[in-house]
């Protein structure tokens, strides 16, 4: 609260002297008060289930041309529904691996994204796993 | 008829929750230990089969480690919270009500559900496609038979990992079977009194008289044989009770022969345990402070000290607390010869805990103390950038005191530095 200064003694003759302390607000309230909304959060947009989502680093360029970078944040879902042409986190011979969920003659596979490179699809076998599902990707670029 | 409550817990929940972002570790043996390294606080079902007690200590261990290719971890509290956190959420998705009783353990509440196996399969295998983690659930009419339907489905396979023992005829077949120390509260010294009563079963304990529990083991056995009769003494308890005190403990890395050493071990505590209070909104009016020598090795020197102080006023500030621990610290130093002991262990207690908001005025306070901007600013740049990224300067640098931790996993998932790798 401001400080007004008394310039010169305040004086009275029985007369008592009340001094008012509350705090009068003044000027306009702002317009857009009722108005007012939280920010953009694009991080909450890509995480559908909170309690099942895990962020992973991504190394690689298997998945170059589905968008997903050397070095990207992926955020996995393992609620995610397992669906044929998704980007899957699996585990085969205990090792985790981000590729494209695929089917062929009633087999699935784990097949790369990338018509430059050429990796080999990977056959899910009874001991291999779907870890989650590539439910978005964070990328930032350098500002300096 | 009684509510049904049932306690769900995660089988080797540590272990589970390092394979999670570590597949490898699937069918090889893995153990989890204590702070500093100390003995074996977890382990994977292939450990257990390797004959790895629970407390082994990790130094005797060292065999069995190197020959059957055992991993090892140091606990990552971290991490442990973490997928706790969510696992509890799952929970809650399937009981409106849930206490967290431990970071493995949660009891819920049933009632209301037609199919309760189903509901209870259902949350399992929810648990384990949304967390990762395997998570077994036994259900009774009190708390104390819900542990014991628990901990029948988790040593027999049968059951695919949920027991139902709602059904009076089924407690009465089951309990009979079960060794009374495999009940919920039955420590060694309970057991052995009531071994020579000639009760070695749950069914023995069942039938033991009320009167007889109570002389035996006071009313803490009463209320145990009444809940194996299917009587519920202990509620569900959704709110977490508000706390009387606390305390940061830790053993040093290496012994402390230095008081400059042991008050920035002591500092780091007091820090921890203020932020604790922060967290809470409590205020301390007691602080402790002790320290010890190693008391499994007493052909050392052997020295014990300890000192508490009153706080006037109450404080959760992180710069009073240090300033009033320095003190006790200094009162309990040893007088003399003080360069001989090699202190292991330190801590700080907190007791006479109040919400900040009811803390009461000193004698010459006109309005509530603000709380210090200095403070704020500490809580809120740990916060952003880390614990530990401003500490106080008595905390020191080199951190010889600090706990061993060097198979600890990475946080996977609360830093950004620490995130799982894929390729």
């Amino acid at each position: 609260m401001p400080v007004y200064e008394v310039k010169s003694p305040i004086t009275t003759n029985s007369t008592p002297l009340r001094l008012i302390t509350t705090p009068v607000s003044a000027g306009f309230p702002s317009p857009a008060a009722d108005e007012l909304e939280d920010e953009i959060d694009p991080i909450a947009w890509i995480i559908r289930h909170p309690t099942s989502t895990f962020w992973w680093r991504f190394e690689g360029n298997c998945l170059w041309d589905v968008g997903i970078r050397d070095g990207d944040l992926i955020a996995v879902d393992r609620a995610g529904k397992r669906k044929i042409g998704r980007a899957v986190l699996a585990v085969v011979d205990g090792s985790v691996t981000a590729k494209i969920l695929r089917k062929r003659d009633d087999r699935y596979f784990l097949a790369p994204a990338n018509k430059q490179e050429h990796f080999p699809d990977i056959e899910l076998t009874e001991d291999s796993e779907i870890w989650g599902v590539i439910a978005g990707v964070v990328r930032r670029y350098p500002l300096e | 008829m009684k509510p049904p409550i049932a306690i769900s817990d995660s089988a080797n929940f540590y272990v589970s929750a390092e394979r999670l972002f570590e597949p490898s570790l699937k069918n090889t043996p893995v153990i989890v230990l204590s702070n500093n390294d100390g003995c074996t606080v977890a382990r994977s079902d292939e450990a257990k089969a390797l004959g790895i007690k629970m407390g082994a200590p990790l130094h005797k261990l060292k065999d069995v480690i190197s020959k059957h290719g055992v991993r090892v971890f140091s606990s990552n509290y971290t991490l442990y919270g973490d997928i706790s956190r969510r696992v509890v959420e799952v929970y809650q998705d399937f009981s409106p009500t849930v206490e967290v009783y431990s970071i493995d353990e949660c009891f819920m509440d049933l009632g209301g559900f037609k199919d309760r196996e189903a509901h209870a399969q259902e949350m399992r295998q929810e648990v384990l496609r949304r967390v990762g983690i395997p998570v077994r659930v036994g259900i009774a009419s009190t708390k104390t038979l819900a542990k014991c339907a628990n901990d029948i489905a988790k040593k027999n396979a049968l059951f695919d990992g949920v027991l139902d023992m709602m059904d009076r005829q089924l407690v009465d077949w089951l309990l009979p079977k079960v060794p009374v120390s495999d009940i919920w509260g039955i420590g060694r010294k309970t057991n052995k009194k009531l071994n020579e009563l000639g009760i070695y079963t749950a069914a023995d304990l069942q039938r033991m008289p009320t009167k007889q529990a109570r002389s035996v083991g006071t009313v803490v056995l009463e209320k145990t044989v009444l809940e194996l009769q299917g009587e519920p003494c202990l509620a569900l308890d959704e709110v977490e009770p508000q706390r009387k005190g606390m305390a940061v403990t830790r053993s040093s890395g290496t012994p402390i022969f230095d008081f400059d050493v042991l008050f920035e071990a002591v500092t780091a505590h007091t820090t921890r345990a203020a932020e604790k209070l922060r967290q809470n909104e409590l205020a301390a009016g007691t602080l402790t402070v002790f320290f010890h020598t190693n008391r499994h090795k007493p052909d050392r020197p052997q020295y014990a000290g300890s000192r508490s102080i009153q706080l006037s006023p109450m404080s959760c500030d992180t710069f009073e607390l240090v300033n009033a621990a320095r003190k006790c610290a200094l009162a309990a130093w040893p007088k003399a010869h003080s360069n001989q002991y090699g202190f292991t262990k330190a801590g700080v207690m907190l007791d006479d805990l109040l919400p900040i908001e009811k803390q009461p005025l000193t004698l010459f306070d006109t309005a509530k103390p603000k709380p210090n901007p200095a403070v704020e600013a500490l809580d809120q740049i740990n916060r952003k950038f880390g614990a530990k990224t401003i500490t106080l300067g008595s905390e020191g640098v080199e951190r010889s005191w600090r706990m061993r931790s060097a198979h600890r996993s990475p946080r996977y998932t609360t830093r950004l530095s620490d995130l799982p790798i894929v390729r």
